[in-house]
């Protein structure tokens, strides 16, 4: 389970996270949805302890994500890109990663089938993966430690279609399989068909939160749920809009 | 005038100077990359443990590339008999200070890669300063090489000679790239990539 209790974050004058809560239970998908720098990725990267919160506190299966002692053993995290050294091989970059986790090298081939690369693409360097492939490799990174928890920040960035429905079948069949799965999303019809739960966020504040099935019922789609939340919540934020998104 | 054969030490050995330069740099900034450095901080979030791992990688590679660059300069004077009996257990003294001294090149080169972030920030002015801009730059501005020469020229040239207050004022301002390094490598920060 993650637990984000009232983080709060502040780049210089702008305000990215605003007193954000809420939980993501295991079995479940649950989607941080929202516009573009609305500061999903920085709460992401509070979560993995890649950021500092000012205040508030995060625990995932009880503990902050530095107080694991093989971290990717408990959860896999997936952000923009591979990941990757671009000039190691995906095999090589996969290997280094499993070592430091105390996992077989076996594991790294079982990835990469996972993922849908091939033992070719292992082969080759990072630096010549399509945007696509490069995606692959850090979901695989992400899936390395088997881990009860999953992080993936905008995952569907750079996957075709072909892909994109490759994605939904992976994220829904790890929530099944009872981890907990966290995924960051602007693409509101796309998170719909995924997540089980949504929190709606604005501003870097929560708008909403709850069951996809409920705001579906009550708004017809979970897009009109989304700026009926807004028209009713949306305020100025101290300095340009903007958060953590692209830093 | 050509230069002779015992120039060829003196040379290899100023030179040599960019190996344990070149080693500290990439072994902090082979993590630098886009992306790369999240994964190594995802993989390991103690981040001061892994600079620390980092810095001891960097001296226990650096060790054996000095020893094989000193005896790879030397060589040619002992196989030719150039080096009198008598000379060669000062000499060893001091080419062990030099062996020290390659250490400490090769950690302030780690702890500046770590603090900036950079290889090439690193590379280039600690090269620039050992390999031959200190002149340069001491008639220039005298101020900054009186810094400097503390922290490079006193161990450098000073070898057995060096004082002990001129050790630990030494040691003291590696340590301080080492911590500041450390430190700016453990910033939890949204701008790290």
């Amino acid at each position: 389970m993650i637990s984000v209790d009232h983080v709060t974050k502040r780049h210089r004058d702008i305000l990215s996270v605003d007193a954000v809560s809420f939980t993501a239970e295991p079995g479940e998908v649950t989607g941080l949805l929202g516009p573009n720098g609305t500061g999903k990725s920085s709460i992401m990267r509070i979560i993995c302890d890649l950021d500092r919160a000012d205040s508030g506190s995060v625990a995932l299966a009880g503990k902050r994500y530095r107080d694991h002692d093989l971290p990717l053993r408990v959860v896999g995290a997936q952000f923009e890109g591979s990941g990757a050294h671009p000039a190691r091989t995906a095999v090589h970059h996969l290997r280094w990663v499993a070592r430091t986790q105390r996992l077989p090298d076996s594991r790294v081939a079982e990835v990469l089938e996972m993922v849908g690369l091939s033992a070719r693409d292992g082969k080759r360097a990072v630096r010549g993966f399509s945007l696509g492939m490069q995606q692959r490799l850090g979901i695989a990174t992400a899936l390395l430690g088997d881990p009860q928890i999953l992080i993936f920040d905008e995952p569907a960035n750079g996957l075709d279609p072909i892909g994109i429905l490759w994605l939904r079948d992976l994220v829904t069949g790890l929530a099944r399989e009872g981890r907990t799965v966290l995924l960051s999303s602007h693409l509101m019809s796309e998170t719909e068909l995924i997540a089980d739960r949504v929190v709606l966020m604005d501003g870097g504040r929560v708008i909403g939160q709850g069951s996809v099935g409920e705001f579906a019922a009550e708004h017809g789609s979970l897009e009109k749920a989304f700026f009926a939340r807004l028209g009713t919540a949306r305020r100025p934020r101290t300095g340009a809009s903007g958060g953590g998104e692209g830093a | 005038m050509s230069p002779t054969i015992t120039d060829w030490p003196m040379f290899a050995l100023h030179y040599g100077q960019a190996i344990p330069i070149l080693i500290g740099a990439w072994i902090i900034g082979q993590d630098t990359s886009p992306g790369s450095l999240r994964t190594a901080f995802l993989a390991q979030p103690r981040r001061a443990r892994l600079a620390l791992t980092k810095y001891s990688i960097s001296v226990l590679l650096v060790l054996p590339a000095a020893v094989l660059c000193i005896v790879g300069a030397c060589a040619p004077l002992l196989l030719l008999n150039e080096v009198e009996r008598g000379s060669m257990t000062p000499a060893l003294t001091h080419l062990s200070w030099l062996l020290a001294y390659w250490v400490l090149i090769g950690l302030v080169s780690a702890g500046l890669t770590a603090f900036t972030r950079s290889t090439m920030w690193a590379v280039l002015p600690l090269s620039a300063w050992t390999l031959g801009l200190s002149d340069l730059l001491r008639s220039r501005l005298p101020a900054l090489s009186g810094a400097m020469d503390q922290v490079f020229d006193d161990a450098y040239r000073g070898g057995i000679n060096l004082s002990t207050g001129e050790f630990f004022s030494v040691a003291a301002q590696v340590l301080i790239v080492l911590a500041a390094g450390t430190a700016a490598w453990s910033r939890r920060d949204a701008h790290q990539r």
